[in-house]
């Protein structure tokens, strides 16, 4: 246990770790300071001049975020000094803003908006003309740059010097022309983190350039199922479907920052053409009847899943074995992506050893080989497919089975010429349970909306064989 | 009982059958004397020949204005969807291929049954897009589409033949503090 | 300079009646580089001791007593440091430093040398202004010769010690010259002012602990050290001990450096080294410290005693000691216009009061040109000033606010008249 410190804040007793940064200790307990440049996951700039404190014993403002708590200090953020100087500081933020609110993705949730409401001058005085940058720049990686709406605080300038340590992003000119410029194009798998620690509407996501206003989503908080690490997440999504994916703060696992392909998880959800419903499915059962079952899963199943998937399979003679997609890229990249893709490979080796079942790729080229035409085989399609032609392969090997069954979550690359039959199981975001990372530690699945029939998991299709 | 229909027996005998026929239907004879006799300042009007003019202020079928280059104002903000207490308003916006525009939109319905008329949109719209015009007539079949979408809201003959309204309420301001 | 005066009177111009002083040799015969080779024999805290003694005030602005501030510094003679000469003498107004840089660039060196000595830094740095070409070269070359004569380089004269010296010539940005901005440009970064706390002395250049001091204040140290602590004491006031050197411009028949006694009055300034007003004009305003610093009008001027205790009791500030003298033909608009057109132009763009305060002061005293001033403006401009004060890293936004904030407090009613005066083209 390190040595605790306690404070007052604006009268508040509050108790941090020695050498917490003031206004994150403020933060965590609940205090609203205003602050833009200020970030936990980057270096201090100090420059937005939006969390400014008094403190007794010191003679004037300070920035918080530039402090560290220490034993007994007395801060107020609310004294008419500081008051007056935050509203005059956002005066001056909002000053060469273009106010460009209704084209503007970040409405919503922008700081400057957030904190206009609580700080705001009304009466606006500027009648001057405002200052011009260039807007609706594409800066490489999905990410749209408005130099306009910036407001300096130099986020991704120092997320792009210390995170990825790849500077693409940097602050040409003095004084009020000052503007974030790019070094060519952005290069790096975590780009789209810019866009979500850009306090106002600066950087914004191509993805999700103009296709939602953010007060029409709600957010489920889950986890990514991209690869093994399995991100804190949260995905937007509302009644027309999912619409992007934001990291949640989790410091033992991702930090606050989580990769680009994680990004791109939501996109089978709502997607046209996926499989919502089981056609004719009494015609199934009569076809698979007598049959011997083979089962494929797929290692993006939650444990409860894979459990009760195999007590429901309990007593039948089926074989079961498991698909792990290849390694991508290097094992680790320094920051957070991995090589491997399977985002529950720890639950699914685990629960597959708990029924003795072999889920190694032995396990699975034993299955493969042992197809005859009097066999069914159910094949659970993974849901983030990253090499195609791995997969492909995979569909190619089976086809000498008798019945093809795809158990698709997706929309995916299979087709009718491949598979007899397509039946929907539900995707990540509609099912509750718990994925098993490469750490080993439980990361849990929230359901949100549901955008077909969700009720049927793999387990109701393993009970069809005992029929 | 039944022994009598009269209900104001009193009435009856003193004033006898016709002048309680007179007394009942005293307003709407005396009109009827007035619109024979004076028949320019009669109350009802031969719809559909005729027309009535209701003043500005009715709300009525939605416009959707454009500029002086005859494209649709709106830039699609979704305010106006926002605002909508009938929920009724659809809008699909996409990147415009000018980029002092930024963002416009690609299709914009309005479920016309759903719509309750209340002016909300009108007053939501931070750039005078939409507007309740003095349009009123929107009898039609059940069968009818009635979603009515941007080419009818902006585009119909009866806005100035088919070219739109244009609107350029607060441009100047605007294009003089950006010189 | 002051024909008049004695040359004994002067301890940082006192070399400057020497022809061809900028040469080695010459400098040496007049007596120069002796303390130096004194200082090695002396212990490094005897030094040390004997400048805060001194009582010698930090001659770049702030006046913070330069003993005082070596005093905090790293007492590890073996570890890393760095000195930085801050020759980026920016400020309009100011070229005391040019002048001195220019005449006798020796006297800077030896006193860097000793300073080095004293705290024990084994590299230093000369940031010079990047327009000041001409007095790169002069140091460059007096650099040379010093390395030549082993005042600089390893082991300086056979006494263990090491101590290199380079010139750095900016590239024109007002900012560098506060330390923590000269630094961050040293670096080889924009030059942008860092935040504080960690101040220089712990935490500067590469990270490494940095003494950044004006080049007054450096080449002062030679003449503490030869004639003592007590002597540099004589002139001037209690608290801003020594001479000090003045730079005047504008409407004086003589203008030019000066060096006197701090505490001199601003009308003996005038008067008497300056040959008083320019065409018998009558005396408008003085703007004491470099256009950083609030307006005098006549009476305070002729009342004011040139130290920095008297200056800020009046409400100004000596800062560089650069004095503007204004005359009744002037128009206070117009000079207010200029100096917040100069602080527009040199906010580094790193703190939003800062960034985007100078440039609406500018675009607010500039609507006459378009037609679209109020009387009220003048109070939108007080306001806006002081919302700056005290908000940014460095204090350039305090800089770009006072002087308005001055000029309001002193000539509000020309002012009012000067933005009423419509020039709309």
């Amino acid at each position: 246990m390190s040595e605790k410190v306690k404070f007052s804040w604006n009268g508040k007793e509050i108790e941090a770790e020695k050498g917490t940064n003031l206004l994150a200790a403020a933060l965590d307990n609940g205090i609203e300071v205003a602050h833009y440049c200020y970030h936990r996951g980057l270096s201090v700039a100090g420059v937005c001049r939006m969390c400014m404190v008094e403190q007794d014993g010191v003679p004037r403002p300070f920035p918080s975020c530039n402090a560290t708590v220490a034993e007994g200090i007395v801060v107020k953020s609310d004294t008419p000094k500081v008051q007056t100087a935050v509203q005059a500081t956002l005066q001056f933020h909002l000053l060469n803003h273009p106010l460009d609110c209704p084209v503007c993705d970040q409405a919503g949730e922008c700081g400057l908006q957030d904190y206009y409401m609580k700080y705001g001058v009304y009466d606006s005085q500027m009648i001057d003309k405002k200052a011009h940058k260039s807007k609706v720049q594409d800066i490489g990686c999905d990410v749209m740059l408005d130099a306009e709406r910036c407001i300096l605080c130099a986020r991704c300038t120092r997320f792009t010097a210390e995170v990825t340590k790849t500077n693409e992003l940097g602050i040409l000119n003095r004084g009020d022309h000052a503007e974030i410029t790019v070094n060519e194009k952005l290069k790096n798998d975590y780009a789209q983190n810019l866009v979500d620690i850009c306090p106002v509407g600066a950087l914004t996501s191509k993805d999700f350039r103009f296709k939602q206003r953010v007060w029409f989503l709600s957010d489920v908080y889950t986890t990514c199922i991209g690869c093994e690490v399995g991100c804190s997440v949260k995905i937007s999504e509302n009644k027309n479907g999912a619409f992007r994916v934001k990291p949640v703060m989790d410091l033992a696992v991702n930090g606050h920052w989580m990769c680009d392909d994680g990004r791109k998880i939501y996109k089978h959800i709502s997607a046209p053409g996926r499989i919502t419903e089981i056609l004719n499915e009494e015609q199934i059962v009569e076809k698979i009847k007598g049959k011997k079952s083979k089962f494929i899963l797929s290692t993006a199943l939650t444990n409860q899943e894979y459990s009760s998937f195999f007590d429901s399979l309990k007593g039948s003679k089926s074989d079961v074995a498991l698909y792990m997609l290849p390694n991508i890229g290097p094992e680790f990249d320094g920051i957070l992506k991995r090589g491997n893709k399977n985002p529950n490979l720890a639950g699914a080796v685990k629960a597959f050893a708990d029924y003795k079942v072999d889920s190694t790729n032995d396990g699975l080229n034993k299955l493969l080989e042992g197809l005859t035409k009097n066999d069914v085989v159910y094949l659970v399609i993974p849901e983030i497919i990253y090499d195609e032609d791995h997969f492909r392969t995979l569909i190619s090997k089976i086809q000498k089975a008798g019945v093809k069954i795809a158990l698709t979550p997706s929309a995916t690359i299979i087709s009718l010429h491949e598979f007899d039959h397509l039946l929907p199981v539900p995707t990540f975001l509609e099912k509750n349970g718990e994925m098993t990372n490469y750490q080993g530690s439980l990361r849990t699945l929230r359901a949100g909306k549901s955008y077909g029939d969700t009720s049927k998991d793999i387990s109701y299709y393993a009970k069809w064989v005992q029929v | 009982m039944g022994a009598s229909m009269i209900l104001k027996k009193d009435l009856y005998r003193e004033h006898g059958y016709l002048k309680g026929l007179y007394l009942g239907l005293k307003i709407t004879m005396i009109t009827m004397l007035k619109n024979i006799f004076n028949i320019d300042k009669r109350m009802t009007l031969n719809y559909p020949e005729e027309k009535y003019f209701y003043s500005d202020r009715f709300k009525g079928k939605h416009i959707l204005t454009v500029k002086e280059d005859g494209t649709l104002r709106c830039t699609s903000c979704m305010l106006c969807s926002t605002y909508c207490p009938a929920q009724c308003i659809h809008i699909i916006a996409a990147d415009d291929s000018d980029k002092s525009v930024e963002k416009a939109p690609v299709s914009f319905e309005i479920e016309m049954l759903r719509c309750v008329f209340c002016g909300f949109c009108e007053e939501a719209c931070p750039v005078d897009a939409i507007r309740l015009s003095g349009e009123y007539e929107m009898s039609g079949h059940a069968e009818q589409e009635w979603v009515a979408d941007h080419y009818e809201l902006a585009f119909r003959k009866t806005l100035n033949g088919g070219k739109g309204i244009v609107s350029t309420v607060d441009d100047s301001n605007r294009l003089k503090l950006r010189l | 300079m002051n024909d008049k005066a004695n040359y004994t009177d002067y301890a940082l111009l006192s070399y400057h009646h020497i022809p061809n002083v900028h040469k080695l040799d010459v400098f040496e015969k007049a007596g120069g580089y002796e303390m130096m080779k004194a200082c090695f024999e002396k212990e490094p805290d005897a030094i040390k001791e004997e400048v805060k003694n001194s009582g010698l005030r930090g001659r770049g602005g702030a006046g913070f007593p330069t003993g005082v501030k070596w005093g905090f510094f790293s007492k590890d003679r073996a570890a890393k440091k760095y000195l930085i000469c801050n020759a980026d003498e920016s400020e309009p107004g100011t070229f005391k430093d040019r002048y001195l840089v220019e005449q006798n660039p020796h006297i800077l060196i030896e006193g860097i040398i000793i300073s080095a000595w004293a705290l024990g830094i084994q590299k230093g740095y000369i940031y010079i202004r990047g327009e000041f070409y001409q007095q790169a070269i002069i140091l460059e070359n007096a650099l040379k010769e010093a390395y030549a004569k082993n005042y600089l380089g390893k082991n300086i004269l056979g006494k263990n010690f090491d101590f290199d010296l380079y010139v750095h010539r900016g590239a024109g940005a007002y900012i560098c010259g506060e330390e923590t901005g000269l630094i961050s440009s040293l670096e080889g970064k924009k030059g942008q002012p860092k935040l504080k706390p960690p101040f220089p002395a712990i935490k500067g250049y590469r990270g490494l602990p940095t003494m950044v001091n004006n080049v007054e204040s450096l080449a002062a140290v030679p003449w503490i050290m030869r004639h003592g602590a007590d002597a540099y004491k004589k002139w001037g006031s209690e608290k801003s001990p020594g001479t000090k050197l003045f730079s005047i411009s504008g409407d004086v028949n003589k203008p030019g450096v000066i060096e006197v006694p701090l505490g001199t009055t601003l009308k003996d300034i005038i008067e008497i080294h300056c040959g008083g007003m320019r065409d018998g004009n009558k005396l408008k305003a003085v703007i004491p410290g470099g256009s950083s610093s609030p307006v005098f009008n006549a009476e305070d001027s002729y009342l004011v005693k040139m130290d920095y205790e008297d200056v800020a009791a009046k409400g100004s500030m000596l800062g560089s000691g650069a004095i503007i003298v204004v005359d009744e033909t002037r128009n206070m608009g117009d000079i207010l216009k200029y100096t917040l057109e100069f602080y527009h132009h040199e906010s580094c763009g790193q703190c939003t009061p800062c960034r985007e305060g100078t440039g609406w002061l500018e675009s607010i005293f500039k609507r006459r040109e378009k037609g679209l001033a109020k009387k009220t403006d003048i109070d939108l401009l007080d306001k806006t000033a002081s919302s700056m004060r005290g908000q940014t890293i460095c204090a350039l936004a305090d800089a770009a606010a006072m002087p308005a904030q001055g000029m309001i407090k002193v000539f509000r009613e020309e002012l009012e008249q000067y933005i009423m005066t419509s020039v709309k083209k």
